[in-house]
């Protein structure tokens, strides 16, 4: 599998949890944790490796990559995006762990709300952004030669 | 992968901001005041039977004002974003936009007065911009390694476009009196060209970029692709060499292919919420289909004359306008975005540029529009089509609105990143 796939696959499943997600809109909160709970579990899930590593791994070995060719836009753009992003998700994990052990009150779910739109907005037109750019970049950028040792590196930090 | 393209290094595929905002801000201006045409010359509709005057200025608002410009723009823009190709120079798109709105503006105001030696002026300013949109295209695409698919749908497309506009500018020279132009239908030859020859190949092709990028979906068919553009090619000849009962036919298949890859694609879709700006690009679809529907009946019956207005009707406002309405609301947003981030290094969100109010009566409101006056075609009822006219009035001047808020949202953002 190239590596273009893996990534892509990581990103259709953070959409997947997203638009789980984005089904809550508008909603009152659940009557029951049990109704939210594999969402939330989803949730933290994506948030440690859709977000914290494929991040850090993007950032530490595509995007050099990116901006020796000449894409220094596309790479730094990408990077800002993952810092705006990345607290986000950390607090929306923070927040998902605490519902699933003691469950939301009105407050709770009004912020977890929010957040979760706000993330939903960014990680989207993130995901977006790199499917059109870096996901095809890579496969001009590297040969299956090339990228068999950073997927074998990418396996060993997930 | 969603979407089809890589914009390597896109900030060198971004035009200055004004160049493209202004190919849309004369767009979505023609928009309106081609609803007051039709407003206006609601009581002549009915007894067009082709020929110059007011009736076809308010045809062409749409075709070459609202169409046409937009085609032009989205090309020079998006092209070179989603194709990795490096896109023209600025100053050869810049001349293409003199040489457009120039010819758009004097054609329409020679159609319109009845001016023959003027609408010539235009014509040959028309037919300049369709050489040096056609060249820059080939140019684009040559350079492209991607998309292949794509580059065959523009470039057929663009061929379309040049017999397209030699067409219109013989008819309208013979009309002048300067050349003796004798060819069956030309007309008709000209219309199904321009129409389902360069706007709607250009929307098929684009729609496997824009389609899959904006729904969030990897659910493309290159080979249905292929098969639905030889088909296109193949009515598009018959058409041309006056097989006028057969070629519909064939189109109808081509657009079916169309259709049922679009649909895959969107239900083949990530996220389940889309946009109310959907509901108006659905409809457009459907719309095809029923245009070329409406042209077999018109090429079959004898009862010509509503059917065809009612086609043309279908087919620009119906498919065309409403396909560029929806998918506009959202590249918009989108390039103003892309701006933002090639000055301060982040983008903004697409959704806070956009006035959300609106784009959720846009659509709707042209939808009614449509409905409204191939109602009052069908019923040959001119009072219903000025009330049609005014609902599509309120529509068009919603979305010159839509994108002024966007452009004033857009530079409040740019003051407060920078800050």
């Amino acid at each position: 599998m190239r590596l273009s796939q893996i990534l892509h696959e990581e990103h259709q499943r953070t959409l997947t949890v997203l638009d789980e997600l984005d089904g809550w809109r508008g909603k009152n909160k659940p009557d029951d944790i049990e109704q939210i709970k594999g969402l939330l579990t989803d949730l933290i899930d994506v948030a440690q490796s859709d977000i914290t590593e494929h991040y850090a791994f993007e950032e530490e070995h595509l995007f050099p990559v990116l901006r020796m060719n000449g894409a220094d836009f596309m790479a730094n753009m990408l990077a800002g995006e993952h810092q705006m992003i990345r607290p986000i998700a950390q607090e929306l994990s923070a927040m998902a762990q605490k519902a699933i052990e003691t469950g939301f009150d009105d407050q709770s779910w009004q912020s977890f709300q929010e957040l979760s739109f706000d993330f939903i907005g960014h990680e989207t037109f993130h995901i977006q952004k790199e499917e059109m750019g870096l996901i095809n970049a890579i496969n001009s950028l590297f040969t299956p030669e090339q990228e068999a040792p950073l997927i074998e590196l990418y396996k060993k930090g997930s | 992968m969603i979407g089809a393209g890589v914009p390597f290094g896109a900030e060198q595929r971004l035009l200055p901001e004004w160049i493209p905002l202004s190919f849309f801000f004369v767009s979505l201006a023609c928009l309106p005041l081609g609803w007051i045409l039709l407003f206006l010359q609601a009581e002549n509709i009915a007894s067009f039977q082709g020929g110059f005057g007011p009736v076809l200025a308010a045809l062409h608002t749409f075709t070459i004002g609202v169409v046409l410009t937009t085609a032009f723009g989205a090309s020079m823009q998006m092209l070179p974003v989603a194709s990795g190709a490096a896109m023209n120079r600025p100053i050869g798109v810049i001349l293409l936009l003199v040489l457009l709105l120039s010819g758009i503006g004097i054609t329409l105001g020679g159609f319109a007065h009845y001016r023959p030696l003027i609408a010539s002026w235009g014509a040959a300013l028309l037919c300049l911009s369709a050489l040096l949109y056609a060249l820059m295209l080939v140019r684009l695409l040559i350079r492209s390694a991607n998309l292949k698919l794509v580059r065959n749908h523009v470039l057929v497309g663009a061929l379309c476009l040049l017999l397209a506009a030699a067409l219109g500018a013989a008819m309208i020279l013979n009309w002048a009196g300067l050349i003796s132009f004798n060819m069956p239908n030309p007309r008709l030859v000209h219309a199904g060209l321009a129409l389902y020859g360069f706007m709607g190949l250009i929307v098929f092709g684009f729609s496997r970029i824009m389609v899959p990028m904006l729904s969030v979906s990897d659910k493309t068919n290159d080979r249905l692709a292929i098969w639905g553009l030889l088909i296109a090619l193949t009515s598009l000849l018959l058409w041309v060499g006056g097989f006028f009962k057969i070629a519909p036919i064939v189109a109808l298949i081509s657009a079916l292919i169309h259709i049922y890859e679009m649909f895959t694609i969107l239900k083949g879709r990530i996220r389940t919420r889309l946009g109310p700006e959907w509901t108006v690009i659905r409809f457009g679809w459907i719309m095809l289909p029923l245009s070329l529907l409406l042209v077999i009946g018109a090429q079959w019956t004898d009862n010509k004359a509503n059917i065809t207005e009612l086609s043309i009707l279908v087919a620009v406002l119906g498919w065309l306008v409403s396909f560029i309405i929806g998918i506009l609301q959202r590249i918009v947003p989108f390039l103003l975005s892309m701006q933002i981030a090639r000055q301060t290094g982040m983008p903004e969100l697409p959704s806070k540029l956009a006035a959300e109010k609106l784009t959720r009566i846009i659509g709707p409101l042209h939808i009614a529009a449509v409905g409204v006056t191939g109602l009052a075609i069908i019923m040959d009822n001119s009072l219903l089509l000025q009330f049609g006219s005014l609902i599509g009035l309120v529509s068009g001047l919603s979305f010159l609105t839509f994108l002024i808020i966007a452009i004033k949202r857009k530079r409040l953002s740019l003051e407060k990143m920078k800050k």
